[in-house]
């Protein structure tokens, strides 16, 4: 594997040798094989490999989804296999935020209430005004009141951003955001997700298939069966999401 | 109420927006509980209160002196007689036949004097007084009345004759309601004659086994204690046995008492049998909630509040159960209380009886509690990447809701969670998850009508179904699956049933809309099916 570039001094997301083991009637399957990163605050990653290279796991993992079998995860200089799962959960809801590729909103609540549900689980007094100001930001203020179910894919990705982004999490992971959203629709999506985490200060983890979409972020992490493959820095953001 | 507590309600309460149509059986099963144990204690209450009512007519007096095989002394008749007002009754087994011994019965004979009844009244038919019907007619033949059931069995009617022992008694009425009756185990009907003629009867004989009661109307209220504790100083050695009106009917009390438990262990154990009903409710439920739950978990919810929202929810279904349950019970003794009274000789007295109920309501809510917050906990305790559907096979009973640990595969979740349903070989999801999944992992399912639900392409499927009918190809070649063989279910989140085209956001890709639903039509069948799927997709069917 290429050496990687310098790393920032203070790192918010650090993996030492993960490694992540699964057992299957037909034997174990590793799907992360010492994995070592050092991911620091505010930088955009874009993450690529081939499927079942591990990249979702990766982000899972990172975002304390996932345990792994062995290895250190630190995130915001927390060691998560210390974490319980209520310390965890904790960690989610005040500094990360994830966005699926299928949206993942609840079907019986509405967008705003979707998007207040962190913050009233963080136990912000005006959750629903700020869920309602997130909502506002990704250009659904009209859309409050609607369901998942009477929202299209692109709003529903949309309402996901503004849950993720109404907490102003540190990390923001995204795991293809735009695999269910047509060419036009994912482009603002996109465009939407990286304006956000800007604004944030938030440091991304973009998980893609799109080489476009990885090119737009400031580093690129290429997995491939469960290593990281290649590390490279310097992306073309500006072209990618023109 | 606490902020969390609040935020867990909020949750519970907008979660039950699509609808619990699962929970019926849950609140059916605590009804159905609450209701038998409220139906009995209210019953037993209305029956007991209904004894307390009518004591002085049940008990014949204020006051009753019970003696066997004998009577009381003169002494002591004039003791009695000095300080209220009494009757004498005796009562014995004995075999009426009719005048020409065709037919005979066994029947309880009772032999009451002229002062029979103290208290409530005697209902004969045709309509008479006491002394009319058993007094001596004029050609000395003395009187009687019977139970109707005693007319039929000796072929008889009013104005025939019968045989008692050596005395002959003309049959005068039909007795229809005998106030001091209660309930007792009978051996045949009633009848009753003047205790003047009894002793014509030959039956009063040493070793007779004759009950003699002597009752007391007391002359003012309060009287009876103070004459009880007068006859126990008086006669400290009598042979007879005091009841006052706190034992009215004491046959009927033990009656009643011992259905009454014997109703509320049936009942209890109704319940308790309907607490698997509830557990197995809850579980069917909590699958149901899967998804939402995993969504909570991933922005944050902790166990407390995924314990507190799912708890709110069952309390709150645990409620109406109960009060259905208590609403039944409740009305039952409106519901019995003329057979019930017809048949115990008491007036059952249908009110409200807050005791049982309340008794029933705790029971309900215990039995709700054990039954829901084992799931419910363990659900709590869940990672956030393992709540998610689980294989069929990996499931244990009724009331395991989510799953035992060593069923758990965490990859399953992340990926579902993480939208990426991963069929190529490196995936660790579905080498672990083994075989069949359930509809519950669509994260549409929640809402009913059209909000949101089931997948937009749905006429696709018909196709599909045709297909799943060819024969399967060998399992292993679903590991050799590529990448196009790579169904998501991710189309069943997109947009709102009914919407025929696609929408904004809405990717055309026309294979892979079919190899989401092929997947979709497979996850959720049966167990076998989804490596049969996995089969045609690497035979790359349809793509």
């Amino acid at each position: 594997m290429p050496a990687p570039d310098p790393l920032p001094n203070s790192a918010l997301i650090r993996l030492i040798d993960v490694h992540l083991k699964l057992e299957s009637p037909a034997g174990p399957v590793n799907i992360l094989r010492g994995i070592d990163l050092e991911i620091g605050p505010g930088e955009r990653v874009g993450i690529v490999g081939p499927s079942g290279s591990g990249k979702s796991t990766l982000l899972m993992v990172i975002g304390g989804l996932e345990r792994p079998t062995s290895g250190q995860v630190l995130v915001d200089g927390q060691d998560l296999a210390r974490l319980d799962e209520d310390r965890l959960a904790r960690l989610r809801r005040g500094a990360v935020g994830i966005v699926f590729q299928s949206f993942h909103l609840i079907p019986t609540m509405s967008a705003l209430e979707n998007v207040a549900v962190p913050l009233e689980l963080a136990g912000a007094p005006d959750a629903f005004e700020r869920a309602a100001e997130a909502l506002d930001r990704v250009g659904l203020a009209q859309r409050l009141e609607h369901y998942p179910g009477q929202l299209s894919g692109g709003e529903q990705q949309r309402v996901a951003l503004a849950r993720a982004f109404a907490i102003r999490p540190r990390l923001l992971l995204a795991d293809e955001p735009t695999g269910n959203l047509d060419g036009e629709t994912g482009r603002s999506v996109m465009a939407l997700l990286f304006d956000l985490a800007e604004r944030n200060g938030a440091t991304l983890l973009l998980v893609t298939h799109d080489a476009n979409l990885a090119a737009s972020c400031e580093r690129i992490l290429h997995i491939h069966d469960g290593r990281i493959e290649a590390d490279r820095r310097g992306g073309r953001r500006e072209a990618a999401l023109a | 109420m606490s902020r969390p507590r609040a935020v867990s309600l909020a949750l519970a309460l907008r979660d039950l927006r699509g609808g619990a149509k699962r929970l019926r059986i849950f609140v059916a099963c605590l009804a159905l509980g609450v209701a038998a144990i409220a139906g009995v204690g209210s019953l037993g209450a209305a029956v007991r209160a209904g004894i307390a009512a009518d004591a002085r007519t049940l008990l014949g007096g204020d006051l009753e002196l019970r003696l066997a095989h004998r009577e009381i002394t003169q002494e002591q008749r004039d003791f009695l007689t000095r300080r209220a007002e009494l009757s004498e009754v005796a009562q014995l087994r004995a075999m009426a036949r009719r005048a020409d011994n065709a037919e005979r019965r066994l029947v309880e004979l009772k032999a009451v004097d002229g002062a029979y009844p103290l208290a409530g009244a005697v209902q004969l038919a045709p309509g008479m007084g006491m002394r009319e019907a058993l007094g001596r007619s004029d050609d000395g033949r003395w009187g009687a009345v019977a139970e109707r059931a005693l007319f039929d069995r000796l072929r008889v009617e009013v104005g025939d004759e019968i045989l008692v022992g050596e005395n002959r008694y003309v049959l005068r009425a039909v007795l229809e309601r005998e106030p001091d009756r209660g309930v007792q185990a009978f051996f045949g009907p009633r009848l009753i004659i003047a205790l003047e003629s009894l002793p014509d009867t030959g039956l009063l004989q040493p070793g007779s086994l004759v009950y003699r009661h002597y009752r007391l109307a007391a002359p003012a209220p309060g009287a009876p204690e103070a004459l009880t504790a007068e006859l126990r100083a008086r006669f400290p050695n009598a042979a007879w046995r005091v009841r006052g009106l706190d034992e009215a009917a004491p046959g009927l009390q033990r009656f009643v008492r011992r259905t009454e438990l014997y109703l509320t262990l049936v009942a209890l154990s109704a319940l308790l049998v309907g607490g698997l009903g509830v557990a197995h409710a809850i579980s069917a439920w909590l699958e149901t909630r899967i998804q939402t739950i995993a969504i909570l978990k991933s922005v944050g919810a902790g166990r407390g509040v995924i314990l507190r929202t799912y708890a709110a929810q069952a309390a709150l279904f645990a409620a109406v159960g109960i009060l259905i349950g208590l609403a039944i019970g409740a009305a039952l003794p409106w519901a019995a209380a003329a057979p019930l009274g017809e048949r115990l000789g008491v007036a059952v007295r249908p009110t409200l009886y807050p005791a049982p109920l309340g008794l029933a309501a705790l029971f309900g809510a215990l039995t709700a509690a054990l039954f829901t917050l084992w799931p419910l906990a363990r659900d709590g305790r869940d990672p956030a990447g393992n709540t998610v559907p689980r294989p069929r096979r990996a499931r244990r009973g009724a009331a395991v809701a989510l799953g035992s640990g060593r069923h758990r595969r965490p990859g399953v979740g992340v990926r579902r969670l993480a939208g990426g349903e991963r069929l190529g070989p490196a995936s660790g999801g579905w080498l672990r998850r083994g075989r069949g999944h359930r509809r519950s992992d669509l994260p549409a399912r929640g809402l009913r009508h059209g909000r949101a639900g089931a997948p937009r392409a749905a006429p696709a499927t018909a196709g599909l179904a045709a297909r799943r009918r060819q024969p399967a190809p060998p399992r292993r070649r679903a590991r050799q699956l590529g990448p196009v063989a790579r169904p998501r279910r991710d189309g069943a989140d997109r947009g709102a049933p009914g919407r025929g085209k696609p929408q904004d956001g809405d990717r055309a890709d026309a294979p892979g809309r079919r190899a989401d639903l092929l997947f979709h039509r497979y996850s959720t069948g049966p167990a076998r099916a989804v490596p049969r799927a996995c089969d045609r997709l690497a035979g790359g069917e349809g793509l």
